[in-house]
């Protein structure tokens, strides 16, 4: 049983945790690899998974998150997937206990992570117009000229420029960079884009010398016939449709229908943009579904309200929704980005489900009637605080800009009212109080559910249980018995038996005989988990009625119901300041670049308590009023006898008592106050004389909080609780402070990011580190604590063919924790060969990643088992492991018969455990059936064959296997998993109105630790119904038969209709 | 498992050595539609590796079949050439220091040669019948054993006769006759040419301008000109008509 103890007290000491780092970057159409960390065992888990939409969706699609490592996982987001302007996603994961994590960890269904789908265009700097001409001819599409949407090829000849920098020289369609997908080549580019939609499209090639000095761009216009192309002369133009979707996935069905009405004006000097959408999950309870949004651009200003999605900084805020106002000015020396508005939007809760709560009881004593008093507290819970953001940057300059950045956002506590209407309120039948109609708790010994005569009784509440023959009765088994004590004129709105289960995990049976007086144990195990059962009244009173019937039925008077104004059960109102800077600088040529950031930040976790004064900093962290903030002394024992500083100047003290004046400790002999001058007379009264031990901080070097309370509301829940500390602490005992010195703070984060292009060479290297005590509301999911380190290198070869990318990462997890942080190194090489349009493309890659954390501690209790508190008894935590991983893929398109494209990609990765040989035996030499090795071997292959018949008939097919093991093959939780998977599909088009028509089967077979098949079939319609009328349909079904488990049939029905004016 | 090594090995060179040592590149493909044959300088063989965005190098061979068509054009200064179905020809070109000698060598086929004006050299188009020279012209080249007709849009052709070594020059709307005989002789494009000219129309699937705005609108200044219409269809039914203004 200690032992049961000591593990679940470590176990709480050192919290298991998901970790995910948002990324920056996520590009429209291309696949979003999304990493998480986890050090939960894989067999507590049940599911590990990513929730995922785009942001034209309410339904959320779920993908597994493989282990690629140690406590490393991820999942490949199909890039199908990431086609609307943003990408929302949250991670669960669901432990065997019921427990479940999330990132976000606050309602992350309603506010997802959401990130903004970046065109390659907005990584993409602007050029310069240099004035150096270059002679480039236009081989097609010519200037002006109108083409068929099949037939745009774009051909461009700088047959005369012989020094050009082809791995500088970009093209741009329509202001997207798309360099990746053209061929350049030494005397020619050619690109054949295969998305462009009609109407008027400019081309945009830029060149550059070798001197890296670019050329004048070569900027054209052609159009492509079709209707869009009408769309596109017109100043007003629109469109309007419906997304309806029905899921099924498991036992989780959903469904939604969104409304969505774009409207679009544009002349030469404004453009006006509005999006609304109307959500069938819009709810109140729920954070808004609904979408509104108007644009407005004037050249240089651009006005957004609405929903907007501001992309600050990452310190700052990136891709949060902001509902509100949105300004941005820019011209070539100055910037300015200002947004308004809320982050989250206020919900009262649901008045059915704990929007209102009994929150506590207690029993004081009341000296004045002389009795013990029973006070019920009442509190608020299930709700959210309308928080309210406001963020501006300044930007002054161009090629080397410096930027001010400043965001607040706080919680507006009035938003969220006390009282909810028409709510019921639960009465906790664990308070003692409301616990009177309890059963006696048992322990299922026999497992049967219900109460045995053998069943030892857990926790007696003194309502025996009678068993007659197959019958089990107790005092209160019949509502009848219940509302038999309660006044008839006022009875509870809902009154409910219900069966509340725990469980005990029981080492030695006999204990049951000792501790709860068993009399057969016949049925017990030793080192057994057994369930613990109590049967309990849920009674619910409506709020309106809740004063009168814990009046009448509890006798709990009304002044003894405290319904609080605040510090209620739920979220506590929150306020936080981040301010910093951003600087970036780059050459002419742009060969060199560096891009800087620096915040710090300020965060109150809970403004119901009140700004304090500085005075109270005095007794903050010690109890000495000394005039100075954590400040500890060497002699402290000088401080003898009571303290007396209370009451010193109205009753004097005790002799030898002493007491604080004027950040002074006194010894009390005869002091006294003298009411005549106000003042008191020390007489003999004797200073103590305390050595400092560690200087703290005068109160007088503490700014006043309450001078600056409109801009932030300090109290002693601020993270810091003082800004800057150490340094100041540095500053007051006249020590020199270090540019690092600022850098190490906790409050503080930065980022370096060097970029220098060499010949053929791209060298990127940079630092960032948040401290653990950084907070942006605006980006709350910033993983803090963490030191980033990386040097890459990108190198184009063989006329830009050739892609080899060497990388180099290292990442601190717990910079805080000097002793045992957890170091991640990450080697990467990757190489990309694409030799022509004709031949196939191949990419190579190669991971190396090490990582190290935890320490040998030694305890003062029994680790070890072995009934001896010693040297043996350490806890290792411990990890070290290599992860070595491979990939390759190949991609080919080619005429054989038909038009076909191929694809095929390997994975393969496998993580040892370098402390295995170690960790796996006891000391005695046996083998610990207790370690779960970290191991891991991950295989994946897939093969895809996409075939065009012809303009109408298209076939697509796939395969894929994967093998995954983990922990060692001796270990109880070794598990291995094999999924193969097969599928089809084709698609027709029949004319321009029967656009697409298809179908797709596909089998899945799962062998290993979860044995299942999966069968699904796929139907798929594109028709344009009339002219501007398109009806797109999806359905897909899958039944999915799982041995030893319930079987299920899921399905997603979609069906889209649109109509453009 | 060495030997498969080893092979890829080899693979992997010989693609990356083939890019890196391979000849200045003279033309593009900017497209292709049907079956089209085409062998590189360096093979032996023909293969169907051709497509929009294809380089095509001194002494490449292109073959079009039936339903064939290719259109490439010249890296120095965009000259295009569209080749037609049941055509074939050698595309050469000397890379100078700032320009390409450009010249086509053809057995066989349907032609139509937009070139560009040529400041050194002239643009020579060679069959076996006729030699013509292009300082900068549009015109059409019908070519087969029994010789050669080259109809003017624009500019000026000299067309010489290998076997009689006759020159003619072919200009604004007419035609010339080269024939393997050694008879050369030039005419006025008539009616009866617009069978040949509607296969243009139906190739030529871009939106291009109106041929006949080439044509100077000589109506009213001579009383002997008059109009041929041609009315084509898109694949949506869309109806277009070109015309050709000619001289009786």
């Amino acid at each position: 049983m200690i032992v049961v103890l000591i593990i679940l007290f470590f176990s709480s000491l050192y919290t298991q945790i998901i970790d995910h780092t948002i990324s920056k970057e996520i590009f429209r159409n291309d696949s979003f690899e999304i990493e998480v960390y986890s050090d939960y065992k894989k067999n507590d888990m049940v599911q590990f998974c990513v929730y995922y939409k785009t942001s034209h969706s309410d339904i959320y699609s779920k993908i597994n998150l493989n282990e690629v490592s140690e406590n490393n996982y991820s999942c490949l987001i199909p890039k199908s997937s990431i086609d609307a302007q943003y990408f929302e996603y949250y991670i669960l994961l669901e432990t065997i206990d019921g427990q479940f994590k999330t990132i976000p960890e606050n309602s992350p269904h309603e506010v997802p992570i959401s990130l903004l789908v970046l065109d390659e265009s907005n990584i993409f700097d602007d050029f310069q117009n240099s004035g150096l001409d270059v002679e480039a001819n236009i081989i097609s599409p010519q200037p002006e000229q109108i083409v068929e949407s099949e037939d745009v090829f774009i051909a461009l000849s700088y047959f005369r420029v012989e020094d050009l920098n082809l791995e500088k020289s970009q093209i741009l369609i329509d202001g997207i960079n798309m360099t990746k997908r053209a061929d350049m080549r030494m005397t020619n580019l050619t690109l054949r884009p295969t998305s462009l939609s009609p109407g008027e499209h400019q081309i945009k090639v830029v060149l550059y010398n070798k001197n890296g000095v670019q050329y004048m761009p070569i900027v054209w216009n052609f159009f492509i016939t079709g209707k869009e192309y009408e769309y596109s002369k017109k100043n007003l133009s629109g469109k309007v449709w419906n997304d309806y979707v029905s899921n099924q996935v498991d036992a989780l069905g959903s469904y939604s229908n969104n409304t969505n009405f774009n409207l679009d004006y544009s002349a030469d000097w404004i453009k006006i943009k509005s999006r609304l959408k109307k959500s069938s999950l819009e709810d109140n309870l729920t954070q808004a579904k609904d979408r509104y949004t108007f644009n407005i651009d004037l050249n240089n200003f651009n006005i957004k309200y609405g929903d907007i999605y501001p992309n600050m900084n990452q310190f700052f805020i990136t891709g949060n929704r902001v509902r509100g106002l949105g300004f941005n000015y820019k011209s070539n020396f100055f910037q300015i980005d200002l947004i308004s508005g809320e982050l989250s939007r206020s919900i009262q809760g649901d008045p059915f489900n704990g929007a209102v709560l009994i929150s506590d009881f207690t029993t004081q004593y009341d000296e004045i009637d002389n009795l013990d008093k029973d006070y019920i507290t009442i509190s608020r819970s299930d709700y959210t605080f309308k928080r309210d953001v406001s963020g501006l940057r300044l930007g002054f300059g161009n090629r080397a800009n410096f930027g001010f950045n400043i965001l607040k956002a706080k919680d507006d506590v009035k938003s969220v009212s006390k009282n909810v209407d028409n709510s019921i309120v639960s009465l906790p039948y664990e308070m003692d109080v409301f616990s009177l109609f309890n059963s006696d708790t048992f322990i299922d010994l026999d497992g049967n559910g219900e109460y045995s005569i053998y069943d030892p009784i857990y926790l007696d509440n003194d309502t025996q249980f009678q068993i007659n023959g197959d019958v089990v009765t107790w005092n209160y088994d019949d509502s009848e018995d219940v509302l038999v004590h309660f006044n008839p004129e006022n009875l509870p709105y809902h009154l409910e038996l219900i069966t509340i289960k725990n469980s005990i995990f029981v080492e030695d049976c006999d204990d049951l005989i000792t501790l709860y007086g068993a009399d057969d144990i016949s049925s017990c195990f030793d080192e057994t988990t057994y369930d613990l059962i109590q049967y309990v009244w849920d009674i619910k009173v409506k709020s309106e009625n809740l004063t009168s019937f814990l009046n009448e039925q509890y006798n709990i008077p009304e002044d003894q119901q405290i319904f609080l104004e605040n510090q209620w059960d739920g979220d506590k109102p929150e306020d936080n300041l981040v301010i910093g800077t951003d600087f970036s600088l780059q050459s002419k040529n742009k060969n060199f670049k560096l891009k800087t950031s620096f915040a710090m930040s300020l965060l109150n976790e809970n403004i119901w308590n009140p700004i304090k004064s500085v005075n109270e900093f005095d007794t903050y962290s010690d109890e000495y009023m000394d005039c100075q903030f954590g400040t500890t002394y060497s002699n402290p024992e000088f401080l003898v006898g009571e303290d007396c500083t209370d009451t010193y100047t109205e009753n004097g003290c005790n002799y030898s008592d002493y007491y604080w004046h004027e950040c002074s400790a006194y010894v009390y002999v005869n002091g006294e106050y003298d009411t005549d001058l106000n003042l008191w007379e020390l007489n003999n009264d004797i200073e103590i004389s305390l050595n400092v031990l560690e200087q703290g901080l005068a109160l007088d070097a503490i700014p006043d909080p309450e001078d600056f309370e409109d801009v932030f509301h300090y109290n002693f829940d601020a993270i810091p609780t003082i800004p800057f500390y150490s340094l100041v602490q540095k500053a007051e005992n006249s020590e020199s402070v270090s540019f690092s010195d600022i850098l190490n703070a906790p409050e503080v984060a930065y980022d370096i990011d060097f970029s220098l292009k060499v010949l053929n060479n791209q060298i990127k290297f940079g630092i960032k580190q948040v401290g653990q005590s950084f907070n942006t509301l605006g980006n709350p999911y910033l993983q803090k604590d963490m030191r980033e380190k990386y040097l890459s290198n990108r190198i184009r070869a063989l006329e830009n063919r050739m892609f080899l990318l060497l990388k180099f990462s290292q990442i601190t997890n717990g910079i805080s924790d000097d002793q045992t942080p957890d170091i991640s190194n990450k080697y990467d090489f990757n190489v990309s060969y694409y030799p022509g349009i004709e031949l196939p493309s191949f990419t190579l890659a190669f991971a190396n990643y090490s990582r190290k954390s935890g320490s040998q501690e030694l305890y003062d209790v029994d680790i070890n088992g072995d009934e001896l508190i010693d040297e043996n008894d350490i806890l290792d935590t411990r990890v070290e492991t290599k992860t070595n991983n491979f990939n390759f893929s190949i991609n080919h398109s080619f005429e054989s018969k038909y038009s076909q494209n191929i694809t095929l990609t390997y994975f393969s990765s496998s993580k040892k455990d370098l402390l295995y040989d170690e960790l796996s035996l006891l000391s005695s030499g046996e083998v610990d059936t207790s370690y779960v090795s970290p191991r891991s071997r991950n295989n994946n292959l897939g093969v895809s064959l996409k075939t065009s018949f012809n303009h109408q008939w298209e076939s697509n097919f796939n395969f894929s296997n994967n093998y995954f093991d983990y922990a060692q093959k001796s270990s109880y939780y070794y598990e291995k998993q094999r999924i193969n998977t097969i599928g089809m599909s084709f698609s027709y088009k029949l004319n321009e109105n029967v656009k697409k028509i298809g179908a797709g089967v596909e089998y899945i077979n799962g062998s290993g630790s979860i044995k299942y098949d999966q069968y699904s079939i796929r139907l798929y319609s594109d028709i344009l119904l009339l002219r501007d009328l398109d009806v797109n349909v999806v359905y897909n079904y899958r039944i999915k038969n799982i041995v030893a488990s319930p079987n299920y049939n899921n399905s997603l029905f979609k069906i889209n209709i649109s109509y453009r004016f | 498992m060495k030997f498969i090594f080893k092979n890829k090995i080899i693979f992997f060179l010989s693609i990356s050595l083939s890019v890196i040592f391979s000849q200045k590149s003279i033309a593009i493909v900017t497209k292709k539609t049907g079956n089209v044959d085409y062998k590189y300088y360096l093979n032996k063989s023909f293969s169907s590796d051709i497509n929009f965005g294809s380089e095509l190098f001194n002494n490449d061979l292109i073959r079009t079949g039936k339903d064939g068509f290719v259109k490439f054009s010249y890296l120095d200064d965009g000259t295009t050439i569209k080749i037609h179905n049941d055509s074939e020809l050698y595309i050469r070109g000397q890379i100078n220091q700032n320009s390409i000698s450009k010249r086509i060598n053809m057995t066989n086929g349907l032609l139509k040669l937009d070139v560009s004006k040529q400041n050194d050299d002239e643009f020579k188009v060679i069959t076996p019948t006729s030699v013509a020279s292009v300082k900068g012209t549009s015109f059409i080249l019908e070519s087969d054993s029994d010789g050669d007709k080259f109809y003017g849009f624009e500019g000026i052709v000299e067309v010489l006769n290998k076997e009689s070594n006759q020159i003619v020059k072919l200009s604004k709307n007419l035609k010339v006759m080269s024939l393997s005989d050694g008879n050369i002789n030039s005419e006025i494009i008539t009616e009866n040419d617009s069978e040949l000219l509607n296969v243009f129309t139906e190739y030529e699937e871009e939106v291009e301008e109106d041929p006949a705005q080439d044509i100077p609108d000589n109506e009213g200044s001579s009383p002997s000109t008059k109009e041929l219409k041609i009315k084509v269809y898109s694949p949506e039914g869309e109806e277009k008509t070109i015309i050709i203004k000619y001289n009786e």
